[in-house]
């Protein structure tokens, strides 16, 4: 015992090695995997906030073109008394400056969360071959084939979702949202609110039938592969002679170490999604925020084409926001799931 | 704030319509006529600088 | 500019107007012109200070600021468009107001094509 934990390290870098975690974390540039379980959360936060600050340039900078464009819209705010007025004019080329302004920083924040959730799942369909295997290894094999299927149907539905239907939809929206602010006889906002509802209503359901199926399976799987686990052990100590009670021994041993390697390679690979998918998320939310911040400033000077576009691009940004975070969320419980349940 | 050009306007304006008036009574409706018109060029003529100097103004603030 | 000088400035010029107007038309329209012209030359170095600071603002960015000029200029048009238009229908001529407000309208359009075309642009090269 004392010495496989003075060979703790070493023995953990050559299972990743052999079981291919570590490739798979370079193939995806994710590095940064040695000392985790000396990982302090001040790191992380520190990390985090590194992150953050790298981030926030460009959405301040367009915070800032909004924030021009209210102000030049409030100039015209004694102009807006009587209907059928030339400030409704005035209103439109004000909302066609702040869409320009936004636009190309909302598409590609969006056209980097779905490629950020292609990546991600193709992330997961590899680690989770390498992390069955791992499970396999270690005497889980019913909880392993689980996984692997629940995983596999996971991400084909994340990846189906990311190409066909996240970034056209999100566009889209941002293209009505635009109508809506400048034309507000055609009332597109509720329907852009509706389809967020929608989103996240599907996307919650979706996320409570994948994880209940996936406890429920592991649950009764976990006994099948103790009893398994237990049968191999008693006709190694029966069927060996001589040596069978110190073989059966050595099998629990490595299974142990396998168990030691599994929670190991699970938290790479939970770590490895965070660090995919943190740095969309924090974009997305950073842009969500701005643009409330700059929804409350053209509510403030009362320019009401302004405040719907700001709105509408809002609800569009949480729509977003909600499917990166409900994936990662999968992802994430998925393999926590797994790592928790049957440390025999 | 130009309040002596808003003065001399309406002091024209009323002198004008006094003119205007008497000269009705006295049926001389051509000269009359003539003082309103009269009225109308100086008043014009006080106005033209600061309609220019407003227009300047303008170009530059709005860059139109 | 104090708010309260301007203010009893064009109430004196609204009285004033309407007395020279009962007798000679003219004269009031002239003379509320007049007032108009005088009040916008203390408001217009105000605007220039709000553009300043927009122009600031934009000029810290490294995003397009083509927006910002667009933007005075219509802001500018819309201010005499309307004041031009309210003129004509103190005076009476609704028609000739209507025409004046037509003029600002077109020349909005016109200066709003090229942001437009941008949008346009910029969403299509997005799409494909």
């Amino acid at each position: 015992m004392n010495q496989k934990n003075y060979d703790f390290d070493e023995t953990l870098s050559e299972l990743l090695n052999a079981s291919g975690t570590d490739d798979l974390l370079q193939d995806f540039e994710i590095s940064g995997t040695t000392d985790i379980t000396e990982m302090q959360f001040s790191d992380f936060m520190g990390d985090f906030l590194g992150t953050v600050q790298n981030q926030i340039h460009t959405p301040l900078e367009t915070l800032g073109l909004l924030t021009g464009v209210i102000i030049l819209s409030a100039l015209a705010g004694s102009l807006r008394n009587q209907k059928q007025n030339i400030s409704q004019i005035y209103e439109i080329i004000t909302v066609l400056c702040a869409a320009g302004t936004a636009v190309r920083p909302l598409t590609d924040v969006f056209l980097h969360a779905s490629e950020i959730l292609e990546n991600s799942a193709n992330f997961m369909l590899a680690f989770s071959a390498v992390y069955g295997g791992i499970m396999t290894a270690g005497g889980q094999v019913t909880a392993a084939a689980g996984y692997q299927s629940a995983m596999v149907i996971l991400c084909n539905i994340a990846l189906e979702i990311a190409v066909r239907l996240l970034f056209p939809f999100l566009t889209m929206s941002l293209a009505m949202s635009l109508i809506d602010a400048v034309n507000p006889a055609v009332s597109l906002a509720g329907m852009i609110k509706l389809i967020q509802k929608i989103t996240v209503w599907i996307l919650g359901f979706l996320m409570a039938l994948f994880l209940g199926f996936l406890s429920v399976k592991s649950i009764v799987s976990v006994s099948a592969d103790r009893v398994g686990t237990k049968a191999i052990k008693y006709a190694i100590s029966g069927f060996v002679p001589f040596v069978g009670g110190a073989v059966s021994d050595a099998y629990s041993a490595v299974l142990g170490s396998m168990n030691m390697l599994k929670s190991t390679a699970g938290m790479i690979g939970v770590l490895g999604v965070m660090a995919l998918l943190l740095p969309v998320l924090t974009e997305l939310f950073l842009y969500k925020f701005l643009i409330a911040v700059a929804a409350a400033a053209s509510e403030l000077f009362d320019a009401s084409a302004l405040t719907r576009l700001f709105r509408n691009l809002e609800a569009v940004l949480s729509a977003g926001f909600s499917v990166a975070v409900s994936f990662s969320v999968m992802f994430i419980i998925s393999t926590g799931i797994m790592m928790t349940l049957g440390s025999s | 704030m130009d309040i002596d050009l808003v003065f001399k306007i309406a002091g024209t304006g009323i002198i004008v319509s006094v003119l205007s008036l008497v000269l009705k009574k006295a049926d001389r409706e051509e000269q009359a006529m003539m003082t309103t018109l009269a009225g109308l060029i100086v008043v014009l003529m006080l106005m033209i600088d600061q309609i220019s100097a407003l227009f300047e103004t303008v170009k530059a603030v709005f860059g139109l | 500019m104090h708010i309260e000088t301007s203010v009893i400035f064009c109430v004196i010029g609204c009285i004033l107007a309407l007395l020279l107007k009962q007798y000679q038309k003219v004269q009031g329209i002239l003379l509320s012109i007049g007032i108009c012209v005088i009040v916008m030359m203390t408001a217009l170095p105000e605007i220039q200070r709000i553009f300043d600071t927009a122009q600031n603002i934009y000029a810290q960015s490294h995003l397009d600021g083509a927006y910002f000029g667009i933007l005075c200029k219509a802001i500018g048009i819309c201010y005499l468009t309307q004041l031009g238009t309210d003129i004509c229908k103190d005076s009476g001529e609704n028609a000739i107001g209507t025409a004046v407000e037509l003029c600002g309208r077109i020349l909005l359009v016109l200066l709003s094509l090229p942001l437009f075309l941008t949008l346009a642009e910029t969403v299509l090269e997005m799409m494909t």
